[in-house]
């Protein structure tokens, strides 16, 4: 008796992941800024095959070459060490430390800003609270300060980055929850038997998805040059061991002796920082051009 | 007839930008509005009613549309070739719309005195002092109780009802000759809806105004408009005097509307329903666009030859293949058959 | 407290116990507020002593215009909302009582389907996965069963089993709409709330899930609430109406009483009010027009909540809140003029209301 339409044309599933997907990648921006962070990882994987020299052997005699002298294709440090090869193990810790740090800013972000949005009330307002006061700190002052308490290390600064971030993310997740948490289906889900963790967890956190990637994307941008500046400051990853913020400091060092030392890391810091910041803002618009899909 | 029309659109095409390229959302529409005349433009979501109205009105969005071909004449002068400049003059003096949402079309930061007074001070040039007197006028006019006072007053104090009423107001205030009206009642209540419907209908007996109603609702053309334009798809597809229309409907699709609205007859009785869905601009079925849903598509026809708005009866037209060669004579109008017994019970209890 | 006789006028006359008992129910919101100086605002009351029964397998319809508390009546029957005050008894169960963890397995008996459904689904979910929540919660069913249970429901409400992978955004609203019906049936509920479940739906589409609606009452032995707007869908699917203004009932009773020879001033004039689809009997029958909006319900008028737009209004209307009165065979009307003598307008219905004289 009830008769439905012949659907039009059975089409593959347009899951709102994959319009997403599409949309994001049809920019070629986004394109350009996924692949070279892809290349990033692939280095930050592959360095100790691609690399040409051990990164902390030190050739005395032919230190400060510059580059395009064989077999060092972007010359030599203070130590004769290959800039090439620092660059790329360097690389590891441009992946992992941001990684770190907006983990930590998530795990915190998000729980807190998914209880004090979906609950609200008096949680709401002490976690808003909280999350102020650890605002008005600057991110590298409370950086410091954890350094100065746990000592240097990259994975002390990175845990504190990540800690002063966390508001940031708090914020967003909160606001998202608060708007998510008016849809009929989240009441919907409370007819069909969800108890409230079940809620947040299966139709909440999804359907905020979206903006809390924009800001994972931009966080890794200020995760990476967290990074940069702590360990340019040597508080950060420390020597032997490279990372573009470090070969910086080393460039600043010696910038009589060795000026072109400084375009490496400098380059490629900028441009990590640019693809995140790009990408950030390129899955804003994709989200904005249809919203509701996702 | 057309000849004199106050609105004439024909032909007229609107294109959408979308991930897959333009998509066609209204595709030929065709109508007329008669000076001081009120025509409803039906149709379903998806029909491309509103698209058309807000063309009309010289509101599509510009980046995101375009009008290949078409015209849409208003008083002769083709609006389409007109600069956004050249257009805006003509609104509120010749053309003036009002919206579903009332809610949103105001400006909360302002009185509502003040908006219609602005209004009248960009079209006609009055003075302060005499766009606030005329704000205040049409207020009353459009019975609104202590204009003066209400017009002092911000949105927010006003009901939904009373909202509608001040943006029939602001859209009145320069006595335009056509006023486009887009689902103006579909979200209020049905209490309020009749009394802004009593209110338009009066306001277009003192001024002479032609009114261009967009509604899905069946019932409310029948209260209010003269002629009716049937939208399917993007196309209109049937297109005569509303009486005419209601009661013997020369398309599918029309009778299929009627009939699958509940009424006091059909109680205990399924109500007849059109299967399937509006297609999709970009998967528009070959032939007659509705032959997927029509119960009386005939093979080798319908799913083929596409079929153009043809006058089958005087000046009621049709895009029905099967209607215009006669090979259906009479379509159920509003009341099926089938309730006939039902009816007749129900005629015995009330009576 | 004005109301409850109409309670038990319906369940004198009903021959099986009743499946849900609702009595004297309240719910006040609190609006504007949160002030520095503390939390005042005015109490705007929702639902101000709402009193029914609804017997197994039946349909209630609850018919009222927006303001009248109708949307809330049903979310309190669910509990989304907890009422301020009142009872509410399932087959003899006070629900209550029972605290609101304890309630969700009420979730088996009780379901919803909401207004809108492109936002009754979550778009991140395919069609499957909606549909089955409820079995997974309830049953922990194993993935492979909910996918067969899954299709069994999608095809009881006239979707193919391949809808199942789809996600909300590629259906239509009328496809949705089936979707959420499936979703409300999975566990096999006795008493369903529909609030506008077709006002969002166009209107071939509507008749579709109308009709739909009705087959499953048939086959399953549901029992409906249903709650519109619309008195003509409200009409069709009912076998009783109540009809709601500022938090209360004003008219209850046999849908065809109710519809064809209302009491209430304020039922006459929604009737009134309904354009009918055909232009002959629309523009010569007698209609009602209302002055003024339905007023403030956090300031209701003083007397009876419709005196201000009445057109029969008389000084004791003004003072005196009339009460549910109850005529013992299941029909009451809170009016003072309907009680007894005759009113001016107490004539029966012209055809106007039931368009059944359609002469062309």
């Amino acid at each position: 008796m009830v008769v439905d339409a012949p659907v039009p044309a059975a089409s593959p599933t347009r899951s709102p992941m994959r319009v997403f997907a599409r949309r994001v990648l049809r920019s070629k921006v986004n394109l350009a800024c996924l692949v070279f962070l892809g290349l990033v990882v692939v280095c930050a994987v592959f360095a100790p095959v691609i690399a040409p020299f051990d990164p902390n052997l030190q050739h005395l005699d032919s230190r400060y070459l510059p580059p395009f002298r064989w077999p060092y294709v972007f010359g030599t440090d203070d130590l004769g060490r290959d800039v090439l090869s620092r660059a790329l193990l360097a690389s590891r810790v441009s992946v992992i430390a941001p990684l770190i740090s907006v983990g930590v800013a998530l795990a915190l972000g998000v729980s807190f800003g998914l209880a004090a949005g979906f609950v609200g009330g008096r949680v709401d307002s002490v976690l808003g609270r909280l999350a102020d006061a650890v605002n008005s700190i600057p991110a590298l002052v409370l950086a410091l300060a954890v350094i100065a308490v746990l000592g240097p290390g990259l994975v002390n600064a990175m845990l504190a980055v990540g800690l002063a971030s966390a508001p940031r993310l708090f914020r967003v997740v909160r606001g998202a929850t608060l708007a998510v948490r008016e849809e009929t289906y989240i009441e919907a889900s409370t007819v069909v038997g969800c108890s409230r963790l079940r809620t947040v967890a299966v139709h909440v956190l999804p359907n905020i998805r979206s903006p809390l990637l924009v800001q994972t994307s931009l966080l890794m941008s200020f995760a990476l040059l967290a990074e940069a500046s702590l360990s340019f400051l040597g508080l950060g990853i420390q020597p032997p061991d490279p990372s573009w913020g470090a070969m910086l400091r080393t460039a600043f060092e010696q910038q009589f002796l060795g000026p072109w030392l400084v375009v490496v890391p400098g380059l490629l810091i900028m441009c990590m920082v640019l693809s995140f910041n790009l990408l950030g803002d390129g899955i804003r618009d994709a989200i904005g051009r249809e919203r509701g899909t996702w | 007839m057309s000849s004199e029309a106050l609105l004439r659109i024909r032909d007229l095409r609107v294109e959408f930008a979308s991930d897959d390229g333009w998509q066609r959302v209204v595709d030929g529409a065709h109508l007329d509005v008669q000076p001081g005349g009120a025509r409803a433009l039906v149709g379903e979501s998806g029909s491309g009613k509103t698209v058309t109205a807000l063309a009309a009105m010289g509101l599509l969005p510009r980046r995101h549309s375009r009008i290949p071909t078409g015209r849409i004449e208003l008083a002769g002068q083709n609006l389409l070739d007109l600069s956004d400049r050249q257009l805006r003059p003509l609104r509120g003096t010749e053309l003036a719309m009002i919206f579903q949402e009332p809610m949103t079309s105001l400006n909360p930061a302002y009185t509502v005195g003040e908006q219609i007074a602005e209004t009248v001070r960009v079209h006609t040039g009055a003075s302060r002092k005499d766009a606030w007197r005329r704000a205040v006028e049409v207020l009353g006019e459009v019975g609104i109780p202590a204009a003066a006072r209400r017009a002092l007053e911000y949105p927010h104090t006003f009901s939904g009802g009373m909202r509608q009423r001040v943006m029939i107001a602001m859209a009145i205030s320069c006595r335009p000759k056509l006023l486009i009206a887009d689902e103006p009642t579909t979200a209020l209540d049905v209490t309020v809806q009749a009394s802004i419907l009593a209110l338009l209908r009066e306001l277009q007996e003192t001024t002479s105004m032609a009114v261009l109603l967009v509604t899905h609702d069946l019932g409310v053309v029948a209260d209010f408009c003269d002629d009716v334009t049937v939208m399917y798809a993007g196309q209109p597809v049937e297109e005569a005097d509303t009486v005419e229309l209601f009661g013997s409907p020369r398309h599918p699709y029309t009778s299929g509307l009627l009939q699958a609205m509940p009424q006091a007859a059909h109680t205990g009785l399924d109500l007849s329903s059109i299967p399937g869905v509006v297609p999709r601009a970009d998967r528009m079925p070959p032939g007659c666009r509705f032959h997927p849903r029509c119960s009386h598509a005939q093979e080798g026809l319908c799913d083929i030859a596409e079929p153009d708005l043809v006058p089958v009866d005087g000046a009621h037209t049709s895009r029905c293949l099967r209607i215009q060669r006669g090979e259906i004579d009479e379509l159920s109008r509003t009341v099926d058959d089938r309730v006939g017994a039902a009816r007749a019970d129900l005629d015995g209890r009330t009576l | 407290m004005r109301q409850p006789a109409a309670a038990q006028a319906t369940s004198a006359a009903a021959e099986p116990a009743p499946l849900l008992e609702v009595e004297d129910l309240r719910k006040s919101f609190r609006r504007g507020g949160g002030s520095l100086l503390g939390r005042r605002g005015t109490a705007v009351r929702a639902v101000d002593g709402v009193s029914f029964t609804i017997r197994a397998g039946e349909t209630l319809g609850i018919v009222g215009e927006s303001g009248s508390g109708k949307s809330t009546t049903g979310r309190l029957l669910l509990r989304l909302l907890e009422p301020d005050s009142g009872r509410l008894r399932f087959d003899g169960q006070d629900l209550l009582i029972e605290s609101r963890s304890a309630f969700r397995h009420r979730r088996r008996d009780l379901q919803m389907i909401f207004q809108d459904p492109y936002a009754s689904l979550d778009p991140t979910k395919t069609i499957g996965a909606s549909v089955t929540e409820p079995l997974r919660i309830f049953e922990k069913t194993t993935r492979r069963e909910s996918e067969n249970r899954g299709s069994e429901l999608l095809s009881l409400v006239g979707l193919r089993p391949d809808h199942l992978g789809r996600y909300p955004s590629e259906m239509s609203g009328g496809q949705r709409q089936r979707v959420a019906i499936a979703r409300a049936l999975s566990l096999a509920p006795r008493l369903l709330v529909a609030d506008e479940a077709v006002s969002a739906l166009d209107v071939s589409t509507q008749s579709d899930v109308l009709n739909l609606m009705r087959r499953l009452q048939r086959e399953l032995d549901l029992t409906y609430l249903f709650i519109s707007h619309n008195l003509s869908v409200v009409r069709h699917m009912s076998d009783r109406i109540a009809v709601m203004y500022l938090g209360r009932i004003v008219e209850i009773g046999p849908a065809d009483q109710v519809y064809l020879q209302p009491r209430h001033p304020y039922t006459r004039a929604l009737l009134s009010a309904i354009p009918v689809p055909d232009p002959l009997i629309q523009r010569t029958r007698p209609r009602i027009v209302l002055t003024g909006d339905v007023p403030d319900p956090a300031h209701p008028p003083q007397g009876c909540n419709f005196v201000t737009r009445c057109p029969h209004a008389v000084p004791v209307c003004h003072e005196v809140d009339p009460v549910l009165e109850p005529d013992g065979g299941g029909y009451a009307v809170a009016c003072h003029l309907s009680e007894g003598q005759e009113t001016p307008d107490r004539t029966p219905r012209s055809s106007a209301a039931a368009p059944t004289q359609t002469g062309p």
